[in-house]
Order: structure tokens, then sequence, then C-alpha cells
């Protein structure tokens, strides 16, 4: 259909349908290519001599667009020029020499990559390593990066002015969350160490407190033999003949009393010191011993 | 509308092809990956610690920890079913973990090899021995991870530490041994600070573009005349697609590590010299003494050879081989080689250092 019988048919048709502009014209007509490609599908047949000459013309088009390109003094193509009619020269006569011909352009691309692939490897292997390349690749990050450092401060500053939250802040948040996490994982693995009772300083820490604990039973026991013998010693006295006052006064002086007594044995727990008073040992000392 | 003759079959099979090369080509690969089955051991804010099949029979008491580098998915050690070492020594009865890094977002901007090899990969270490109830294990690294790898075996040598396995793993960074890498991360052309101070942490797309440009024929001309290949001999697609999905599912490069990375290791070399600083510890390769199995590709243009090579001269181990394999970076871990070099190789290397069953 035509533009003049598109426009002319906007309000109806002949047989009176009702017909519509088409707002798709763009679509329309690369709908129809597509089908006027398969219909050339079915009509474009060439035999193996035809298809051969057709390839020779394509070659000799390339090879004439790179010469015309390398007339232009355009460096790169100056370099690539001769290494691709090279490869233009190798494969069509490779190609055009009575060997299987691609029958479709797909086929032809991977043929022609699968010859010419370690020439075109090489090539860009020793551009990449080219003083000029590095330089002006170098160049490019540099500008690349400054350019982005620029658009994030543009957006940060933006979004500040909004009061709205950046990404920097977004990451700020997060990282206090990463903390946290961390410190949980530390719990985490200290209860796990001391579960299994390989954790050196969890160790320490609880035979330090055992031996504190055997040293003060061990004077708790002697406390207590200490008491027992006390109140031994009071029921025999209970036992004994009266003396005289001044006897018994004399006696009183010269023995160790009762509490005396029981302050030796303190003593010599080490529960109290000399003077009675007592005995406060310094954690530190005892971890140090 | 008149009714058009049917298009005759083999151009009808040749436009569909076309139109699923073209379809392939447009969209983001799509393909089922790292399909072992796995059980999540350990978390730290992005990092995943995956334990593989671990209800299957396991042969050998000593488990191995795979760690990849920062800057790719690590399922290319799993890439797919039936093509994949993880697969392969799950297979062999072998107790499989891997550290995933996960994704990197803007909080992890200041994360540096400080953090990830002491505070990420040495608890993880240890929470595969718990796991596995093991007394020794084995580290795996491949390219950065086992960068990675070598550096937290010279940290934390002697036991716990059974064995240490590097995968193409640059160590010597001098400039006349990393190729065009080196060439474009010399000082005079890349400046890491100004790129960390732009975008953080460096974007993927750059990861991306840079390691294909040191290939640029054959990864963004070769890969579809491929795909191609494949699809006019109607070869199967499926690895093809799973690389392809691989290649374009990079991370960014956490800041404060990318600085490291260039500056540190290619712009001033400083593991081989023993230089390297992580928080307190100073890295001295020569304090690893654990067996090491070191392997290369010849054909590897992103760490070359005489990039790999060195290590061997720098450890101290005795039980320690050079495994040269003439294959391509990821083409060593993945390609049809692979079944029949690599994966039998360590394997065998490993059953006779991982106790259990041979």
């Amino acid at each position: 259909m035509t533009d003049e019988e598109n426009t002319n048919t906007v309000a109806e048709s002949a047989t009176g349908e009702k017909r519509y502009p088409d707002p798709y014209d763009l679509y329309r007509r690369w709908l129809g290519a597509s089908e006027n490609v398969r219909d050339e599908a079915n009509e474009g047949e060439v035999n193996s001599s035809e298809l051969g000459e057709l390839w020779r013309r394509w070659f000799e088009a390339t090879a004439g667009l790179q010469s015309g390109a390398s007339e232009a003094e355009n460096e790169f193509v100056n370099s690539m020029a001769p290494l691709w009619k090279e490869m233009a020269d190798d494969i069509s006569a490779k190609m055009l020499s009575g060997e299987s011909l691609p029958e479709e352009p797909v086929r032809f691309f991977v043929q022609w990559y699968n010859e010419t692939k370690e020439r075109w490897s090489e090539t860009a292997d020793e551009l990449l390593r080219r003083d000029e390349v590095l330089k002006s690749m170098g160049r490019f990050f540099e500008t690349y990066a400054r350019s982005e450092a620029e658009l994030r401060r543009a957006s940060e500053e933006g979004l500040k002015n909004r009061r709205a939250p950046t990404r920097s802040d977004v990451a700020r948040v997060a990282k206090l969350v990463v903390v946290v996490e961390n410190k949980v994982d530390w719990i985490e693995e200290t209860l796990e160490d001391l579960v299994q009772g390989d954790s050196g300083p969890a160790t320490a820490a609880v035979n330090s407190l055992e031996e504190r604990m055997d040293r003060l039973e061990g004077k708790m026991d002697r406390i207590l033999a200490a008491l027992e013998k006390l109140g031994g010693d009071k029921d025999q006295d209970l036992s004994e003949t009266p003396q005289s006052s001044s006897a018994r006064k004399e006696d009183a002086d010269e023995a160790v009393t009762p509490l005396e007594g029981l302050s030796l044995e303190l003593i010599e727990a080490g529960y109290v010191g000399a003077g009675g008073r007592g005995v406060v040992e310094d954690p530190k000392t005892k971890d140090e011993d | 509308m008149e009714r058009r003759d049917a298009v005759p079959p083999e151009i009808q099979d040749t436009l569909e092809k076309y139109a699923e090369g073209t379809r392939l080509m447009s969209e983001e690969p799509r393909a089922p990956t790292g399909q072992t089955p796995k059980e999540l051991v350990w978390a730290k804010n992005k990092a995943r610690l995956y334990r593989y099949e671990p209800h299957a029979e396991k042969k050998h008491p000593v488990p191995i920890l795979m760690v990849y580098a920062l800057i790719n998915r690590p399922y290319v050690l799993d890439l797919m079913p039936g093509n994949s070492l993880v697969e392969y020594l799950t297979g062999q009865g072998f107790d499989v973990y891997l550290l995933d890094w996960g994704v990197p977002g803007d909080e992890d901007e200041d994360l540096s090899f400080d953090d990830y090899v002491l505070d990420y990969l040495r608890p993880a270490t240890r929470k595969v021995l718990r796991a596995s109830e093991a007394e020794g294990y084995t580290l795996f690294g491949y390219c950065m991870g086992g960068t990675m790898a070598a550096m937290h075996a010279a940290l934390f040598p002697g036991e716990p530490l059974a064995n240490l396995i590097l995968l193409t793993t640059p160590i010597d960074f001098a400039p006349e041994k990393t190729g065009l890498l080196g060439l474009w991360t010399d000082e005079k052309h890349l400046d890491p600070d100004l790129l960390v101070e732009s975008f953080g942490n460096v974007p993927n797309e750059i990861i991306e573009h840079s390691m294909q440009m040191l290939k640029p024929v054959t990864n963004y001309v070769g890969t579809y005349a491929v795909m191609w290949e494949c699809l006019l001999e109607e070869k199967p697609m499926e690895t093809w697609k799973a690389m392809n999905k691989w290649i374009s599912d990079g991370t960014p490069f956490p800041g404060a590590a990318f600085k490291q990375w260039i500056r540190d290791f290619y712009q001033q070399n400083k593991l081989v010299k023993g230089e390297i600083q992580l928080r307190e510890h100073r890295v001295d390769l020569s304090e690893i003494t654990c067996p090491l199995l070191n392997v290369a590709g010849e054909r590897d243009h992103i760490c070359p050879l005489p990039q790999a090579e060195p290590t061997m001269d720098l450890v101290s181990s005795e039980d320690k081989e050079f495994l040269v394999l003439d294959a391509g970076h990821v083409g060593l871990l993945t390609g049809r080689s692979a079944k029949k070099d690599l994966w039998p190789k360590v394997g065998s290397w490993l059953e006779t250092r991982s106790g259990g069953e041979s």
C-alpha cells in the first residue's frame, strides 16, 4: 500500500470497512522488507560458480575500501591495510580454489575468523603494547574517573540539598551494621571456643579461678579444723578439777588463749597477718604466682 | 492478504538459528551454574562459607577450602554438572568447602587484603576444621585467591595447614613477567588512588573490559564465532552459555584492596621481596613448609608462567611440585583438557596427602 493510498483510505475503504491511519509505518515497512527477503530467498538461488563470482567481487570491493581508506592518511587504518589485504588475498585464494564455499554470511564469518584469528590477535597484541595506545588508555581512565567523580559529587550535593539520603549516607549506615555484625561474630566465636574448650585466654582464666578456689578451700579446711580443735579444748577445760583463782590466773596468763590459739591457726593458714589483721590477697599477685 | 508459500525447510532452519544467535548476543546469558548441592556453614558480611555435599561419604579426613579471586564469582569452580572441579572432588570423596567473598557494597570500599586474609580467610579455616572435625585442611587458591592463600599459608604455617594448592596464582609481579596487565598498571599510566577516589569500589565493568582487552579478538569476536559455529553445526551450547554468564558476572573490586593490588603487587612487586605487611604481620613466603602443588597454564595471558613459577623457589616446602598444563587461565580449570589433566592430577596429589582411603 502506498502512502497516497494510505492517506486516501483514512476514513473508509471502498467496501465501507473502516480504516485508520497506520501509526506504525516504519514497522510495516520493516515487516514488508522481511517478507521480501523471504521471497528472494526462494528466488535468489545461484549455482556454485556464480557464488564464487559473488565472493570474488566482495573481496575486491573490500580490498578497494581498504586502499581508499589508507589514502585518507589514517594512521591506524594504514597500519591495518597491508594486513587486511594479505588476509583477504589468502582467504579468497583458499575459498575460491575449489574447496567448499560458505553458503551464507554467518558461515563465511566463522570461516574467515578461524582462518585469520591468529594474525588479528598478534596485531592487536602488538598494537596494545604501543606507547601511544598505553598513554591514551591512561588518559581515558583519568578522564573517565574525574568525570565520574564530578557526577557523583554533583548528585550527592543535589540529594543533600533536597534532604534526601545519599549513597554515602546509606553506606555509612551499612558500615555500622557491619561493625555490629563483626562484634556479634566475635562473641559467637568466643562462645564457640569456650564450648569447644580450646580458647587459650578463656581456659587460662578458668584455670586460674580453679586454683584460687582450691587454695581457698584449703584455708577453709584449716579454719574449720582450728575451730573444731578450739571446741575440743574448751570441753577439756570444763572437765578438769577446779583450781585456785590465783593459779587459774597464772595459768591464764601463761597459756595461749583460745582466741590467740585460733589466731595462730589462722596465721599459719595465711588467713590473717601477724598483728591479727586479715590478709587480703592481691589478685594480681596471685595471678603472677 | 495473499497466503505466502512456505519457506524451504533448510532456509527456515537457518533463519531460526540466526534468530537464536541474535537473541543470545543481545540478551544476558542465562545458564544453570553452581549446581552441586551445598550448605551454608558460616557467613560474615557478604562472605559465605559453603560445604559441598555435606551428607555424602567422605573418604579423606582432610577437608579442602577453596578460595577464588575477589573480582569474579567463584562458581567457575562448580560451573555446571559434568564440568565442575568441585563436583569431581566431592565425587572422589573429598570434603570440599568454598569461601565466596560475595558482592561488596559501598560500605566495603575500605576492605583490604589485611581484612580478607586475617578476618575472613583465617576464621573460615577454623570453621572448616570445626565443621569437619578435622585436624588439618588443604588450602586451594585460584588466581588472586591463590595469592591470598599463599599469604595466609605464610602467616600461619605448620599445623593445621596440611597442603597448599595454587592454581594460576600470580606471585611475582616483576614488569617483565606480567605481560600486558603489567604494562597497563604501570604507575605511568594508572593511578589507583584516583580510580578509588572516584568510584569507591572499582566497578566490575572496568575490570571485565580490562580483562577482555587482554585478548580483544578472542574475547569480542571469537566468542561469537564459536557461538555461531555451535549453532550452525548444532553442537551443545551449555558450556558456552555457562562460561559467558560467568564472564559477564563479575563483582566490584573493593577500593582499598584494589589500591593494594595495583600499588603493592603490580607496581612495587612487594610480595616476592617480603615487604607485604598485613597489619602487624609481615608476609614471608619462605615460611611456607607444607606440601605444595603449583599449577600454571602455558597459554595463560592473565597469570603468565613467569608470574607463577617463582613460588617454587620462594617457599621452604620439601614436598612441592610445579605442574604446567597446555591451557589458558580458565581453560585449565573447565576446558575439555581439564577433565583429563588438571582434575585427576589434583585428585591423585591430594589422595596421598589427605589421609583416609586411596
